[in-house]
């Protein structure tokens, strides 16, 4: 908030990024000088096949696992060192992410506790409760909830701590088809009033190009940006309409062919 | 309809226990078999007492005999040398579980420790306090702290790497992590080594009882034993049943209450 005029329009940057990981013999280059700067309010797909490294470079976003030294990381124009202040994670196994002892309500308030008293703190858990639906729900504890539930319980802690960058590693991919896309909807519409800027980590392509603003597919061993493109869909989006819209099958097009040109077998 | 109404009577907490009538029956239907095996194929052996005679031994030891106090002592000595037992064991398990140097530097030692027969250090204990409290209460707790340690260093250990994440991911601090995730995480551990423990802390009263310190319901049994009666070391060998199920009933019921939020859990 105290940045420079021109800087404030950017939230998360990182430039000649590197990632090593594993231990001695084993130890392999999983990322190479990956150049990437994520506007505030964007909202960026990251694609990529699996084992391809989307997961470990989200991680490195989040400060949970270190990249090389020389390379440059800033979240809001400070470097991230372990977890920056304002980014939040939302992981894909929503089961071992929630605290099974703690009811939805508890599990939300997790991230305030230390920050916020006890009666600020319950207005924003019930307002994060009531963004994604859970209101009623809030007494109850995860083993009661369904999946779709559980993970819109974890969307709803991010969302509390009011983050300024939403991490999120393949949030729906154990989710059934229509919990899904309820959920795709439903975290476009929470990311337009929050404001908050998104890096969003799948596997899937029309997922990718239903909630992005922007796309990004990752590919090479090690790994490195392939395609980067924005998108023309509008701001807001629906099941069937945006997936009928011109701009979405273009989209959806280049986007396939990126990363099926790289599976194809690669020889060019 | 009428029937929940019924139970809406009862407090909450007892609605939980519906009484089990087929377990209850097959007891029944064991007791009359003892009974019938004593007064017919088994009504020439001296030493085994019916069902009948131990009842009428029980009641006599009871009202008569040293019962109650002996009952009062193997209790107070188990559930002093549990606590005992369960405060150190948590406190090692804590500092082994929590700083992976302890875990390093102790755990070898600790893996020979308890692999030694719990029995043998009845032998130890006598020469070093003699036939005493002392003697069983060390006996007790000795034995009877591994498996809250083990339960607690492990459950630690064994914190499931997302929510370690979790708590990563919102910056919480040290003791924040400990008291709020790692913690609660390792309490189904926890207290399944506070039941063994319990268990264990029973049975080792009695054992030492029987032979490092002449009290309790330990030594009831080695006296009916030695004086040749059946029927009172039979009285005796149903009490001590009794009082380790109802203390492990009780330990339970309050672990269901206190930590209702597990659910499936625990």
């Amino acid at each position: 908030m105290t940045d420079s005029s021109g800087e404030s329009a950017l939230a998360f940057r990182c430039r000649a990024l590197s990632v090593d990981l594993g231990v001695g013999e084993a130890r392999r280059r999983i990322i190479e000088d990956l150049d990437l700067e994520v506007p505030r309010r964007q909202f960026l797909c990251i694609l990529g096949e699996s084992g391809v490294g989307k997961t470990t470079l989200l991680r490195v976003f989040g400060g949970l696992v270190d990249a090389t030294a020389d390379s440059v990381l800033e979240l809001n124009g400070e470097r991230v060192v372990g977890p920056p202040q304002g980014a939040v994670f939302v992981f894909q196994n929503y089961a071992a992410s929630l605290l099974p002892w703690r009811t939805a309500r508890r599990n939300v308030e997790l991230g305030l506790e230390a920050t916020t008293s006890k009666a600020a703190r319950q207005q924003r858990v019930t307002a994060a409760l009531r963004q994604v639906d859970l209101a009623d729900h809030a007494d109850d504890y995860p083993w009661q909830l369904s999946g779709g539930m559980q993970q819109r319980v974890q969307l709803a802690r991010a969302l509390a701590v009011e983050p300024d960058l939403l991490l999120m590693d393949e949030p729906f991919g154990a989710l059934d088809a229509m919990t899904r896309e309820n959920l795709q909807v439903e975290l476009r519409r929470i990311q337009q009033t929050s404001g908050a800027t998104v890096i969003f980590i799948t596997h899937d392509v029309d997922e990718a190009v239903f909630l992005a603003d922007r796309i990004i597919v990752l590919k090479g061993k090690p790994a490195s940006i392939g395609i980067d493109v924005m998108s023309r869909l509008p701001a807001e989006r629906d099941q069937v309409r945006t997936k009928e819209s011109p701009e979405y099958l273009e989209l959806r097009h280049r986007v396939y062919e990126a990363v099926s040109r790289r599976s194809g077998g690669g020889k060019e | 309809m009428s029937a929940n109404r019924a139970l809406v009577a009862r407090p909450r907490w007892l609605q939980r226990y519906r009484v089990n009538w087929p377990g209850l029956a097959v007891i029944a239907a064991g007791i009359a078999l003892w009974e019938l095996y004593s007064r017919t194929l088994g009504a020439h052996f001296d030493s085994i007492a019916s069902a009948t005679q131990t009842f009428q031994a029980l009641k006599w030891l009871l009202f008569e005999g040293p019962l109650l106090a002996q009952l009062l002592h193997t209790l107070i000595v188990s559930l002093i040398g549990w606590l005992v037992a369960s405060t150190l064991g948590f406190a090692m398990g804590l500092a082994i579980g929590i700083w992976r140097p302890v875990w390093m530097y102790t755990m070898a030692s600790i893996e020979v420790l308890r692999s030694i027969p719990s029995i043998s250090f009845v032998s130890i204990a006598l020469l070093i306090f003699g036939f005493s409290l002392q003697t069983e209460l060390v006996i007790v707790i000795y034995v009877s702290q591994w498996p809250v340690l083990l339960g607690t260093a492990g459950g630690i250990r064994s914190t499931p790497g997302g929510l370690l994440e979790v708590a990563r991911s919102f910056r919480l601090s040290r003791s924040a992590t400990i008291f709020k995730v790692i913690l609660p995480a390792a309490l189904p551990n926890i207290i399944v080594g506070f039941r063994l423990s319990l268990t264990l802390s029973i049975s080792l009263a009695v054992v030492a009882e029987m032979v490092g310190n002449p009290a309790g319901l330990g030594f009831g049994i080695v006296f009916s034993q030695q004086a040749v009666q059946p029927a009172q070391a039979f009285a005796y060998l149903l009490v001590i049943g009794l009082l380790g199920w109802g203390m492990n009933f009780i330990l339970v019921t309050v672990i269901g209450r206190v930590f209702r939020g597990y659910g499936p859990l625990v």
